[in-house]
């Protein structure tokens, strides 16, 4: 988690936490608190007074927190301080596949839905406000709520299409890819954009054409229409709440209308092409349970993960929290998908190009922590993708071996050999310009930056794997 | 055109999202079409009600 030092003070402010007035995050000696400033205090009293909130934690779909008596960062401004449940890993809507996305926003709607009846509403949809916790998403801002007055419109409402809709609307109705355009445009896709990406048939969607192409169209003509002297404030009671719930509901079912188009790629289909034999898999699959049982780590990333079977091995053989982390975003929907089929809280499927893993971004380049900041990992699992790195992308196994000295204390990656078919795959249209490309060069590589705890012939292949701690 | 839109509510000092002329224009103009729906749908709800007809629960997402 990035937080911006106040030199001395040993107490830092969230970096990302600067937008709402209504309080913001901060840590004191590694622990996680939020400041709610005294400006919020009628809509914070309401929220826990109306049960809205016992509610939302009930279902899990709020975080939980507690009160406590601790010195706020800025005591002339704030009215409580509380101790919210830590998130162990965060993610981002752009590392997110489709149904992660989706989930995300139903539960959005959702909590809108509910909040309404204890007159309260959501002042702000953002995507970075859901998170990823014990296999669920999950409402991490206890500030996002409002006292509603009926005739009020919702104020999140653009921002719910751009966070939400317009991505999920092109991941579906173009390709999954779409997702990171996330990226780019960190406060969600223009619509304008969105509705010029989108094939024309969107528009004979009632919920994409008016969410997505007239919202469009309305903000461009409120966009150059001149605005009145004085901005004079217009009267209230504009939107019903029948009105409202008519909204929120419309949104719902646009959104539950969409689906993630799986077209089985190539990556999806890997287990099914590659030269496998059951011992293979069995002799591999051992030593991954041996490996995370000696090692009991606390966070494991498995990287290269494709649809998660060795993420669920080594899962089920500790109470390790594993990301599983895979540049396809079919293979993340898929992953994502038996998640939530088997309700496992122990894997957090994600959507990470290890070419070009997510960056630091937002304002001042510290919003959005990079994919490696939120390392180290006790263990770092790398089966089957050093030949992607290091003969499909030409990253040298020196700089390979350095860069995986970072992400993790523990290492265990398979060496994959020229002679293996999926190597001979990737050498066949390209001249092989890799002559340290073996075993001996590769542990002469790694050796600069880890110690050789085990190496493990895996049965039935020319493969190997090698345990290795960082020195 | 002139537009007279800063709405009353951001007189809140917590409202910090820019909710849009034009996306509060749109909600106005769908609001007025889908709350007619909604309200047929209470109607139904409160005649079935009469009828001891069950609602099914709202799903989790």
């Amino acid at each position: 988690m990035t937080l911006s030092p106040e030199p001395g003070s040993g107490q830092v402010q969230h970096t990302a936490s600067f937008r709402d007035p209504s309080g913001y995050i901060f840590r004191r000696r590694g622990q996680l608190f939020r400041q709610i400033n005294a400006v919020y205090r009628r809509d914070y009293d309401l929220l826990m007074a109306s049960g809205l909130y016992q509610r939302l934690v009930e279902r899990g779909w709020l975080i939980p927190h507690q009160e406590v008596q601790e010195d706020p960062l800025e005591p002339s401004s704030c009215y409580r301080v509380i101790q919210p449940e830590e998130i162990p890993f965060i993610s981002y809507p752009y590392e997110w596949c489709f149904s992660q996305l989706k989930d995300a926003a139903l539960l959005t709607l959702s909590i809108q839905r509910e909040a309404l009846q204890a007159g309260m509403m959501l002042k702000d949809a953002s995507a970075y406000n859901i998170q990823f916790h014990k296999g669920k998403p999950i409402l991490i801002d206890t500030l996002s709520f409002t006292a509603y007055e009926e005739g009020m419109p919702w104020v999140a409402y653009r921002q719910f299409c751009q966070h939400f809709l317009a991505p999920l609307a092109l991941m579906s109705r173009v390709d999954l890819r779409l997702g990171r355009l996330l990226m780019v445009h960190m406060d969600g896709l223009p619509l304008d954009l969105a509705s010029r990406l989108l094939p024309g048939s969107t528009r004979f969607n009632f919920g994409l054409l008016t969410h997505v192409h007239l919202h469009a169209r309305a903000q461009q003509v409120a966009f150059t229409a001149t605005p009145a002297p004085n901005n004079p404030r217009y009267p209230g009671k504009r939107l019903s709440k029948a009105g409202l719930i008519g909204l929120i509901e419309s949104l719902g079912a646009t959104v539950r209308g969409l689906n993630a188009p799986i077209r089985k790629t190539g990556w999806v289909e890997y287990y099914h092409h590659t030269n496998y034999t059951n011992t293979t898999f069995e002799s591999k699959k051992r030593y991954v349970q041996e490996t995370v049982q000696r090692l009991a780590p606390r966070l494991v990333w498995d990287l290269g993960a494709n649809t998660g079977v060795f993420s669920r091995v080594a899962a089920g053989s500790s109470n390790a929290l594993v990301i599983s982390a895979d540049y396809d975003p079919e293979a993340v929907e898929v992953n994502y998908q038996q998640v939530k089929r088997e309700h496992d809280s122990s894997l957090l499927p994600l959507v990470i190009d290890l070419t070009n893993p997510s960056p630091a971004i937002g304002w001042d380049n510290t919003e959005r922590e990079s994919f490696y900041q939120r390392g180290p990992a006790d263990l770092v699992l790398a089966l089957a993708l050093v030949h992607h790195l290091a003969i499909g992308n030409n990253v040298p196994l020196e700089r390979l071996a350095a860069t995986f000295a970072r992400l993790g204390r523990y290492l265990l990656v398979e060496f994959v050999p020229k002679e293996d078919s999926q190597v001979q795959k990737l050498l066949q249209s390209r001249e092989d310009i890799f002559p340290d490309y073996h075993l001996e060069g590769f542990k002469r590589a790694f050796a600069r930056h880890f110690q050789l705890e085990k190496e493990m012939p895996i049965e039935g292949s020319a493969r190997t794997l090698l345990l290795y701690r960082k020195v | 055109m002139r537009l007279h839109l800063k709405p009353t509510f951001l007189g809140d000092h917590n409202m910090y999202v820019d909710p849009g002329t034009g996306s509060v224009l749109l909600q106005i103009i769908l609001g007025a079409i889908l709350g007619g729906g909604v309200a047929i749908k209470l109607l139904w709800k409160r005649i079935s009600a009469l009828f001891g007809k069950k609602e099914p629960h709202d799903p989790q997402p």
